[in-house]
């Protein structure tokens, strides 16, 4: 059906009608080009503000109240844990040096009855052979660590006291991929070497992080259920149900499926928060790190993440990779590289402690090169504090027992 | 005329096009694609693969605001800094078994891709010229900026002269040309300057490794405003050169007020000159350093 036109339809356009038709069009045209230059000039000379990283959907899972059962074998489903404020209350645990031989199953993220947390720092100038690592310098470090940890004259009973034949034991280690260090290959190695020798099959031990190729690419062996000591990273598994700074987070499944855990960070500068080392490092055992970098995200998220039951419950040693130390981060590729040849490892049960005596570590290396500390001390300040009023340790020196060991 | 009005009309549709055409931005250079449009990052980036020393190894990797902390971690905040957008890596294979890595990035501007570069210069600049500014670990590593993008190369192995230099002029001359280094640069005074190296910034946190703020964004640091932060050796003693442009004098009267009450022991002496705050960071006397600011001259650009 054709539709009937009005009757202008067939006007024909007078001559003054043309005339102001085209210069309306002709002015309107460059009026928009003109606007449309405009725009394009303001988006080039003025930015829009940056935006934050997006937020992950995050879903919010029901938390279940189930502690870890003890099997031989790592699960490859885990049991979440509820979701809990961390409390300062006290578990006692025993003191160091008493020679008890049973520490397992204490929790071993309090301070001790009077107040002191040991920190561990051995040094040993012989550690670096040029590019490589000695294994017998680091046995030796790991092993005079441990005694004077524990207070147990034999370092392999004192791994015994720690450690379970039939626990499963997960190692988080530091091995973020678009970097040039990593916790070092030759010290982990030593740790597992050490737990073996205590009677934990090499089968009930993990090497994990946040992806299995960074772990290759850090140098580990991938082994995800071969003979010997498995590791992988979680990649894309992970279980909800827990909550920190308000917010619902997923957990690493390579962490709930274990029963203790070894964290072993590498010490570097961090732009947000000053220092990546101990509590920090759990960033890598949560799906989603990018949301809590800024702010109370990060002075809280820190200290809650570590305050949650399944990481404060599990987490039975710390040792601290100082071998090599990134002291100043980059804004390209790598974005954390070893720009000082360290001597050092740590060892504490409180990683607080050992987050506070990595610090001050860190600054003297930053003095020594001519780095400004301000930064790094100022906004770690924040979330080690929190972490000492939650209750995860202690990062005042005074309460700190550092024990300074020169080999 | 009114037996052929589409003669008018086509006449008029013409005249428009071409007027509408003339208020277009001219691109700087006819050849390559228009800054405005989407550049295919990946695309450039496969530039470098088709000389004859290089080939490409995988495909480009692609990160944008919601996937860069995959790439950088928690450094992700220095990059929306500089109002990130995009950024592609890709890596190459050598004929001779090198290793080269490189990185596109592309901001929102010339003076944020400028920025980036800034924030990255190792401090020696190099004999050769790449787009605008060029920074070079001869061998290792090579630097430039051009248009909105920041590329980065970086080789694992140290590679003979001239290879990096040959991939990068390669990549250049796909991407967009054009971009001016900010008109606040050049307000630097040279005296007592001690290297080329000066960090053109948005935000705090770009500087704070140098000079600590309070990360609290005292000097009301916006889209409006733009810094650089230059050192120098005064008498023996190194400081640090902090300028800030803002709209208007008012907002640096009041950045350095703020910057005053904040009492930071670095701070030895702060002014206004119009709209730029000038301040000046060391462990000068106050009195020495009030006066090598009034002895050099900074002007508003």
């Amino acid at each position: 059906m054709k539709q009937s036109r009005g009757p202008d339809s067939h006007r024909r356009l007078s001559r003054r009608e043309f005339l102001a038709m085209a210069f309306t069009t002709v002015a309107g045209s460059a009026v928009a080009g003109s606007l449309l230059t405009s725009c394009r000039t303001d988006q080039a000379s003025t930015p829009s503000t940056p935006e934050p990283s997006g937020v992950a959907t995050q879903t919010r899972v029901s938390a279940t109240a189930v502690e870890p059962t003890i099997t031989p074998l790592p699960t490859d489903v885990p049991t979440p844990t509820a979701t809990s404020t961390p409390t300062s209350t006290s578990t006692p645990r025993p003191q160091s040096g008493t020679g008890q031989q049973d520490l397992v199953n204490q929790n071993p993220i309090v301070r001790a009855p009077d107040g002191v947390s040991r920190v561990v720092r051995a040094r040993n100038a012989e550690v670096w052979e040029g590019e490589a690592l000695s294994h017998e310098a680091l046995q030796e470090m790991v092993s005079r660590s441990i005694t004077t940890l524990t207070g147990i004259d034999d370092a392999r009973t004192a791994w015994a006291a720690l450690f379970r034949p039939d626990e499963r034991i997960a190692i988080k280690v530091n091995a973020f991929r678009n970097s040039l260090i990593w916790t070092h290959v030759p010290l982990v190695t030593v740790v597992t070497d050490a737990l073996q020798d205590a009677g934990v099959p090499a089968e009930n031990i993990l090497i994990f992080d946040y992806l299995t190729s960074e772990l290759e690419k850090a140098g580990f062996a991938v082994n995800h259920n071969g003979a010997g000591i498995r590791c992988y990273g979680t990649d894309n598994n992970y279980t909800g149900g827990f909550e920190i700074v308000g917010r619902s987070i997923e957990l690493s499944n390579c962490l709930l499926g274990c029963d203790a855990v070894i964290n072993i960070p590498v010490l570097k500068s961090h732009m947000m928060a000053g220092l990546t080392f101990a509590l920090k490092n759990h960033y890598g055992t949560l799906r989603t790190p990018q949301s809590f970098h800024s702010g109370t995200l990060i002075n809280h998220g820190i200290g809650e993440l570590n305050g949650l039951p399944p990481i404060k419950d599990r987490t039975r040693l710390i040792i601290g990779d100082a071998l090599t130390a990134c002291l100043r981060y980059r804004n390209s590729f790598p974005y954390w590289a070893p720009d000082y040849t360290g001597d050092s490892i740590t060892m504490s049960f409180d990683p607080v402690a050992t987050d506070a005596v990595a610090l001050d570590m860190l600054a003297g290396m930053m003095r020594e090169h001519d780095v400004s500390t301000d930064f790094a001390l100022s906004r770690a300040a924040p979330w080690l504090e929190h972490a000492t009023e939650i209750g995860l340790g202690t990062h005042r020196l005074e309460e700190i027992d550092l024990q300074e060991l020169l080999l | 005329m009114s037996k052929h009005p589409w003669i008018y009309l086509g006449t008029l549709l013409l005249v428009a096009l071409c007027v509408g055409a003339c208020a277009r931005p001219t691109p700087s250079n006819s050849s390559p694609p228009s800054s405005g449009g989407e550049v295919d990052l990946a695309g450039v980036l496969s530039a470098g693969g088709e000389l004859s020393d290089w080939s490409l190894d995988g495909e480009a990797e692609l990160y944008d605001e919601e996937t860069l902390f995959d790439l950088v971690n928690g450094q992700a905040d220095a990059f929306y800094a500089y109002n990130f957008r995009r950024v592609a890596v890709q890596r190459y294979q050598g004929n001779s078994d090198g290793v080269l890595r490189i990185e596109l990035w592309e901001l929102a501007t010339p003076h944020d891709a400028y920025g980036l570069f800034t924030r990255n210069v190792a401090g020696t600049p190099p004999a050769m010229s790449i787009g605008n500014d060029t920074d070079e670990d001869p061998g290792h590593r090579l630097a430039f900026w051009q248009d909105r993008y920041f590329v980065e190369a970086r080789s694992f192995q140290r590679l003979p002269e001239g290879h990096l230099a040959e991939i990068a002029m390669a990549i250049a001359r796909v991407l967009p040309h054009g971009g001016e280094r900010p008109a606040l640069m050049a307000a630097l005074p040279a005296k007592d300057r001690i290297d080329h190296r000066a960090v053109f910034f948005r935000l705090e946190i770009s500087v704070q490794d140098e000079i600590w703020l309070g990360g609290e964004n005292i000097l009301g640091l916006g889209p409006e405003s733009e810094g650089v932060l230059a050192r120098y050796e005064i008498a023996g003693t190194q400081a640090h050169l902090l300028l800030v442009q803002y709209p208007t004098d008012a907002d640096a009267t009041t950045a350095l007020r703020r910057l005053q009450e904040r009492n930071t022991a670095a701070l030895a002496a702060a002014e206004t000159r119009g709209p730029v705050l000038t301040a000046l960071f060391s462990v000068l006397e106050p009195d020495a350093a009030q006066s090598w600011l009034q002895s050099v001259p900074i002007s508003a650009p």
